[in-house]
């Protein structure tokens, strides 16, 4: 007899309850306790990720680098501990006593290479780097720390492959500029989606710099487990847990910037005067300049680790309109609610006044703007709110619940224009882990609602279900495939409804520990944004209207084959307080086929400005990263190099707003308290613009140097952003950041 | 590997060195390169309802287009494509203007000056006020310039009239003789 759909998911959930309750009805549990400390000094490790493997159960140390674990089944295990900057280690056949605390000492050897042993993004769960089937950066807390930079996209446009327009994110090729409208790249904040609700777009302000603890870029096609705008890759932000100890830290930032590399293009007497090669005058009095303070609180109240944030800058920017005043509040709440359970909240609100550029005045006069757009503003406000809440069901399953919301409110004060819009957005997610035999497998549903009050949208509504689930199969003993398939829901009410169907393949094979190699297939999308749909505005002379016909969202088949190893460079450089010199090498070759991408034109038969499906693209290339280090670890250095050949094929044209050539190098040099640094950024000129197509472009050719004091708990860095004072656009007639010196001031207590 | 560090070091103080010597964009009109010279000379007063006056340079012109939308739509669509640039804001109330644009090589059939009126939707009441005649005499159509890789062309000089803010559609002049 045939059986019935109902009958078979209700005998399934019979299997997933009997699954569950096997774990839960175990008898013999025991408790494993212990501490972490680093090998070759003893000091105890905080923050170490220590896992019962081959279950969910683990901990966090703290700092006295000590964890506990509860209710592991009594029996042997094998218990790894991990943490950013140390060889992962593996304490193998431990006995866990049924009733009893068995303890334990884990001793992790520091790397050279600071990278996390551990991700969560390419997977949505806890995973090697290397068993990740798609490429992976991460930026960790010393890279962002050692610059002044005040908002996070200035630290990651150091990143290989990776762009920074205007704040929107282009990723080998995804995105180029976009007029902030859409983005390709999915922006998440611990794992929350951080994406405005009308635009689509991104505000980096809205997260605390200081609280980012690593950021991982994944790259390639993530929306089998994310859905929209992942369609080219996320960037996850991974903010600080709070301290158990009580903890304040401040950070003090104080900079100029210096004059245009031309005297014809000074438009205030507020630009240096000093010539200090030539004349060697400096006059500080009254520079253009600016400032910012931040101070935060972090200690336990109860089980419950609390942390609390507040900061303000402001500046006068380096052209005219360029001034901001900003200031931002955050909390984060991190409690153990049961043995099994976690709950962590978080909030944050941005209040940010900024002057408003359009395009420059001529290339003759490039740091004003036209008459008709001096003293244009705008208000950005942004309030968000997250909470999650992780259990262990057993040691081979848990769940996390998700909920989010994210408030954007803007008004325009120009000179012609009032307008303004107010949207919510808000989320909820439910996620599942499970783990058998050979099998890690992550499934879940979420829902998205989104509400914008505006006189350019009027009040549209959307609202996005989904399901997805992605399973990871170790079916050699160094070899993992990975298959996920997610359906999203969308529905713009009153308008329209669509459907998204995001398969995606992954193979890992690992012939040693050293080298790994990868490939992955999926297909990525990103639903049209309510500005792109709505948006009836007459901005700058041009009327956009609204296109309620703009109902395909726009997709992306991607594939990439790519290789990593690490070289122990022992013969070749010497041996230094045992630490060998290492060199971590990565290479990958990528395709993304693009269908019914979202550009800006000109609506068919008429005047009006529209967003349009414009129709298919490609882009494909290579990217090749190298880390080192050397002399142990006293001397470091990072190259990325990008080759995106994009293409537009109903025009046959590059798209808009790429460099086909990027190289991102830096280098750091540690010699007692000193720290030398020196990033560069090198990208081909952008071969297409939508509008001002033939005004002159040069390639960007960016040099910041630094040099850092550490004084134990207090840490001063001098930083010199664009050395050169090189003169470059990523966009019509918008000068980037001229040169400017800076001082950081960080301390803790 | 001894060697390999001053090496590296070496080729980021040359990475410095270049950074420092090569400043990018510069003021345009104090550069070599293709692209055209000239004057503009307005007739008439400037409009207390002027936000801008703008030199623009077309690829095309609007040849057979005669109505108001379609003249528009051409405008935009070219716009778009990159076939039309706006170039200099020529400032407020003055009476001749010296420009000195660049140019990707190619022929430009549209070399003109354009108002725009002060109201929100601008770009929609716009008018040309002059255009480039190789012979000023014979107004039938704006005179082609070709122009070369690397060749500046001089003299290419504009009479703009305020007195055709005031006409009547469409808004650039055709077929007219002096």
């Amino acid at each position: 007899m045939r059986r019935g759909p109902a009958r078979a998911a209700a005998a399934a959930a019979c299997r997933l309850l009997l699954f569950v309750r096997a774990g839960v009805s175990a008898q013999d549990r025991g408790r494993l306790e212990g501490r972490v400390v680093d090998e070759a000094t003893g000091r105890p490790l905080w923050g170490v990720n220590v896992m019962v493997k081959g279950t969910w159960l683990g901990a966090v140390t703290d700092e006295a680098g000590r964890f506990a674990v509860s209710a592991v089944p009594a029996g042997r295990c094998d218990v790894e501990a991990s943490l950013m900057g140390y060889e992962k280690r593996t304490a193998a056949g431990l006995e866990i006593a049924a009733g009893a605390a068995t303890e334990v000492t884990l001793r992790l050897k520091q790397t050279l290479i600071r990278r996390p042993a551990e991700i969560v993004t390419a997977s949505k769960r806890k995973q090697a780097i290397e068993d990740a089937p798609v490429t992976v950066d991460v930026v960790g807390d010393a890279e962002i720390r050692s610059r002044n930079a005040v908002t996070l996209d200035k630290v990651l446009e150091n990143t290989a492959g990776m762009g920074v327009t205007d704040g929107q994110i282009d990723l080998r090729g995804s995105t180029g500029f976009n007029y902030a409208a859409g983005s390709r790249v999915l922006l998440l904040v611990d794992g929350h989606p951080l994406i405005n609700g009308d635009t689509g777009g991104i505000n980096w302000d809205a997260i605390p710099i200081e609280e980012v603890e690593r950021v991982e870029v994944v790259k390639g096609a993530g929306s089998a487990l994310y859905g929209s705008n992942a369609l080219a890759g996320m960037v996850n932000v991974i903010t600080r847990d709070p301290s158990a100890a009580p903890e304040t830290r401040v950070r003090m930032t104080a900079g100029f910037h210096d004059t245009p590399a031309y005297d014809a293009w000074r438009w205030t007497d507020r630009f240096l005067t000093y010539r200090l090669f030539d004349r060697g005058e400096l006059d500080l009095r009254n520079p253009l300049g600016f400032a910012g303070l931040d101070v935060s609180h972090s200690r336990a109240v109860g089980p419950v680790g609390l942390s609390v944030t507040a900061g303000r800058k402001g500046g006068t920017g380096y052209g005219q309109n360029g001034w901001v005043e900003r200031w931002n509040a955050g909390v984060k709440m991190k409690a153990r609610t049961s043995e099994r359970g976690t709950l962590n909240l978080s909030a944050g609100h941005t209040d940010n006044d900024h002057g408003e550029v359009t395009q420059w005045l001529s290339q003759s006069r490039p740091l004003e703007v036209p008459p008709s757009e001096a003293g244009n503003s705008i208000r950005y406000r942004k309030s968000n709110a997250a909470v999650t809440y992780r259990h262990i069901l057993n040691p081979s399953l848990a769940y996390t619940l998700k909920a989010n919301w994210y408030r954007t409110h803007w008004k325009n004060d120009y000179q012609d224009n009032r307008d303004g819009a107010r949207t919510d957005k808000t989320g909820a997610e439910a996620q599942f882990d499970a783990l058998w035999g050979r099998h890690a497998a992550t499934f879940g549903a979420e829902a998205a609602h989104n509400r914008a009050e505006s006189d350019i949208y009027g009040s549209p509504e959307t609202l996005d279900l989904a399901v997805y689930g992605e399973d990871g199969l170790r079916f050699a003993e160094r070899a993992t495939l990975t298959a996920g398939l997610r359906y999203d829901f969308h529905r713009v009410r009153g308008v329209y409804s669509d459907g998204q169907l995001s398969p995606r393949l992954g193979l890992v094979f690992r012939p040693d520990a050293e080298t790994s190699l990868r490939a992955s297939f999926g297909r990525g999308f990103r639903a049209p944004s309510i500005a792109e749909v709505f948006a009836d505005i007459t901005v700058s002379g041009f009327h956009v209207s609204p296109n309620l016909d703009l109902r395909r969202a726009e997709r992306a088949w991607s594939a990439e084959i790519g290789a990593g190893r690490t070289v122990d460079l022992g013969r070749l450089s010497p041996v230094l307080d045992g630490s060998h010199p290492v060199l971590l090498f990565d290479a990958a070759v990528f395709r993304s086929d693009y269908r019914d991408m979202i550009e800006v034109g000109l609506k068919p038969g008429s005047q009006d400005i529209q967003f349009l499906n414009i129709g298919s693209a490609f882009t494909q290339g290579f990217e090749g990263r190298v880390r080192a280090s050397l002399w142990a670890g006293r001397l470091s250095g990072q190259a990325g190099y990008t080759f995106v050949d994009s293409r537009d094929r109903g025009t046959g044209r590059p798209l808009r707003y790429r460099s086909k050539h990027r190289l991102n190098a830096g280098a750091e040099w540690r010699t007692g308290r000193l720290t030398f640094g020196l990033d560069a950024r090198f990208a081909s000129r952008i071969e297409e613009t939508l509008l001002y197509n033939a005004d002159e472009r040069v390639p960007v050719r960016v040099l910041d140097g630094r040099v850092g004091l550490d004084l134990g708990r207090t840490d001063l860095v001098i930083e010199c952003t664009n050395m050169g004072n090189y003169m470059y656009t990523l966009r019509e007639r918008m000068l980037e950041p001229i040169r400017a010196f800076s001082l950081t001031l960080r301390t803790a207590w | 590997m001894r060697r390999v560090i001053p090496r590296l070091l070496f080729l980021l103080a040359g990475l410095a060195g270049l950074s420092c010597s090569d400043h990018g964009l510069s003021p345009a009109a104090y550069e070599p390169g293709s692209g055209l010279r000239g004057r503009v000379t307005f007739t008439g007063a400037w409009p207390d309802s002027t936000k801008d006056v703008v030199l623009v340079v077309s690829r095309k012109y609007p040849e057979g287009i005669t109505d108001r939308d379609g003249l528009i739509a051409f405008v935009l669509q070219n716009f778009l494509s990159g076939g039309i640039q706006l170039c200099d804001t020529i400032p407020r109330n003055a009476e001749v203007y010296d420009y000195h644009i660049r140019l990707q090589p190619g022929v430009y059939e549209w070399v003109f000056v354009i108002w725009f009126p002060d109201t929100p939707d601008y770009l929609y009441g716009v008018k040309e006020l002059g255009a480039y005649y190789r012979n000023p005499d014979l107004q039938t159509r704006p005179s082609a310039v070709e122009i070369i890789d690397g060749v500046t062309y001089d003299r290419v000089n504009i009479s703009a009239d305020f007195a055709n803010v005031g006409r009547e559609l469409p808004f650039f002049r055709r077929g007219r003789t002096r």
